[in-house]
């Protein structure tokens, strides 16, 4: 048994009390299928946490963070906030401002030369520019700052 | 057969033409870059085929699908590490004859029986299609219910690691698909007070954040490795006539099982290509030759993991059922364009469309071959692009492929959300292509449940009514044990390899 799987499980039934006790909340008919599934899930998910204990009592348990063994915290954690932030700076500054600044905080992160840093921003935007803007006449978020 | 006459008519328009160039070429791109997947690739591009005509939207689609195949095999050759997991067979002969000195042979042996696997995977695709089509016209609700649970029994096929959690997935999946008004009363739900949930949430950022930006994440847990240098080579790649002779009945086989893997839900081109290459070895007449260098051995893997392509289409276009993951992305693809995958898109208008589509799929074949032959070279390059500069261009490509969609932030937040989740699914054993399938058959099944209840009265006798829906039951039994079938296969297979 993985005891990381405990944390599935506990996830899992988190989301069937929130969506069982918002169906409860739509009126009768509309609550049919919803309640068929969330129970269909739970069965499943009680399943899982049987199988979970039987294999623990038979086999012990592992912690199950193999799968988190190379894990690089500071790239991740850097990655995934300069995504968050890339979403807030479009919102106020626009597409292309926003985008030339996650890019280069992204690849400075991960340490890529200046001058792949630089052609990367290039070719991305071009790209971006000549597919989306151009081709499909996508207007890109202007932001709040120049809208 | 004047539809399709008029299929290769179409298909042969120069715009046509281009966006099989195109197609193909971004396809081998994304396929010899290891971390890309195929199913990633065409979600990625999804978003690019809004503005086309159907038909060459999914010419695109199916190139990228097709393209991604092959291309695994370029880096799987010349570094030793497969581009997508449907070529491991082919980096453990094509490796062997790089270091040999004949790398272009074994590119060209790839390509060649990549061609004729996926040429003849079309055969399939021309001749049951309209079979299964004409058979799923015959459909009611009851059936339409049916045909849902037998395609999330797949789930289980799917995630063969642990049907349990494959099923879990696919259950959130469905509860996922009930966010928005309930189509029979008209009431939100689940919807927090977010107008933009009002239809629901979309597929295609749905598909883009669990395929695309949790491979991100998944790229950017780890540290950033060099790629091993791409060999340069200067053998000749087109196969000699007694090359031909000596691989084409390795290629026929491979063309059996890799379309009877393709028409199969559940299996896919990672099992054919083992099948490929064991049934490769067991049939050739010089087995000492394997392991160290065989050009059978290539032909058997690369010939099924691209038969693949054209019979996995069928039970998606004909049924609505998508078998795997690429499939799964296709479809989303179908349903932007406003077409319902099923036997809808064989009759009239929408028929000129598929036939169109099936033979942009045959074309698409003779680009892979001639693309693949010439530019082999020039992906051998891309293959060593590091994940360093991947990470950043992919999430911005995941931003603007979902704003693009309905021009909403909305979309990108929900984008966003989907890729956390996929990433933690995936981190977690669950599985990502489950979620997408329910997501889509989700809407599907609850349609063909209300409607045959309240054509019913309330009575579920209703869904046992009728042959179609029997056999429809049995197909779900055995959808819910074929993983079991499925999964000691891939072990022999694997173990044999």
């Amino acid at each position: 048994m993985k005891k990381t799987d405990l944390a599935v499980v506990a996830f899992i039934y988190i989301v069937c009390a929130g969506f069982g006790w918002y169906s409860f909340a739509l009126p009768e008919p509309a609550q049919v299928y919803p309640l068929l599934i969330l129970c269909a899930l739970a069965l499943l998910n009680t399943f899982l946490l049987a199988k979970m204990l039987f294999l623990a009592y038979k086999k012990g348990s592992t912690s199950g963070l193999e799968s988190f063994a190379d894990f690089a915290p500071k790239q991740f954690f850097g990655i995934l906030g300069f995504a968050i932030l890339y979403l807030v700076l479009m919102y106020f500054a626009g597409f292309y401002i926003s985008t030339i600044l996650f890019m280069f905080a992204c690849l400075y992160l991960l340490k890529v030369r200046v001058l792949y840093i630089l052609l990367s921003i290039v070719v991305i935007i071009a790209l971006v520019y000549c597919a989306f803007g151009w081709f499909l006449g996508v207007k890109l978020p202007v932001g709040l700052i120049f809208g | 057969m004047e539809l399709m006459l008029d299929g290769f008519i179409n298909a042969l328009m120069p715009i046509n033409l281009i966006a099989m160039c195109a197609g193909v070429s971004i396809g081998i791109i994304i396929g010899c870059l290891p971390g890309l997947s195929a199913a990633m690739g065409v979600a990625l591009l999804l978003p690019l085929t809004f503005s086309m005509p159907a038909s060459t939207g999914l010419i695109v689609l199916g190139a990228i699908y097709c393209g991604a195949i092959f291309g695994g095999s370029i880096s799987a050759i010349l570094i030793h590490t497969p581009g997508t997991p449907a070529s491991a067979a082919t980096a453990i002969e094509g490796y062997e004859l790089t270091l040999q000195g004949k790398a272009g042979k074994a590119l060209g042996v790839a390509c060649f029986s990549s061609f004729c696997g996926g040429l003849l995977s079309c055969i399939s695709l021309y001749f049951f299609a309209p079979l299964l089509a004409q058979l799923a016209m015959k459909f009611g609700s009851p059936e339409y219910f049916w045909l849902s649970i037998f395609g999330l029994t797949i789930i289980a096929g799917v995630s063969s690691k642990s049907i349990l959690k494959g099923l879990i997935s696919g259950a959130l999946g469905l509860l996922i698909s009930t966010i928005g008004m309930d189509p029979i009363e008209g009431v939100p739900r689940f919807m927090f007070d977010q107008p933009a949930l009002y239809d629901g949430i979309n597929v295609t950022c749905a598909l883009i954040g669990l395929f695309s930006m949790s491979q991100v994440l998944i790229l950017a847990e780890k540290k950033i490795k060099e790629r091993a240098r791409a060999v340069k080579f200067s053998d000749k790649m087109i196969p000699s006539k007694d090359e031909i002779k000596q691989i084409a009945p390795t290629i026929g086989r491979s063309w059996i099982i890799g379309n009877v893997i393709g028409i199969l839900p559940g299996a896919g081109a990672t099992i054919a290509c083992f099948l490929g290459y064991n049934t490769a070895r067991q049939f050739s007449k010089q087995k000492e030759k394997f392991g160290k260098g065989s050009i059978e051995g290539v032909a058997g893997s690369e010939a099924a993991n691209n038969a693949v392509t054209g019979g996995s289409l069928i039970p998606m276009l004909t049924l609505g059922i998508p078998g795997e993951s690429v499939t799964a992305v296709l479809m989303g693809g179908l349903i932007i364009q406003g077409l319902t995958p099923g036997p809808d898109l064989f009759i009239g208008e929408t028929a000129k469309m598929t036939y169109t589509f099936f033979a942009g799929f045959v074309l698409i074949q003779f680009f892979m071959l001639a693309i693949g032959l010439l530019g082999c070279r020039g992906f051998a390059q891309i293959s060593r692009l590091s994940d360093g500069i991947l990470i950043p261009c992919v999430s911005v490509l995941c931003v603007v492929g979902s704003y693009a969609i309905h021009k909403s932030f909305t979309d990108v937040i929900i984008m966003m959300i989907f890729g956390l989740l996929g990433y933690f699914v995936r981190k977690f054993g669950l599985n990502n292509a489950a979620i997408v399938l329910a997501l889509i058959l989700g809407p599907i099944g609850e349609r063909g449940l209300r409607r045959s209840l309240a054509l019913s009265d309330g009575d579920p006798a209703i869904l046992f009514s009728t042959p179609l829906c029997w056999v429809l039951i049995v197909l779900c039994v055995f959808g819910i044990f074929s993983p079991l079938f499925v999964g000691k296969v891939e072990k022999k297979a694997a173990n044999v390899a």
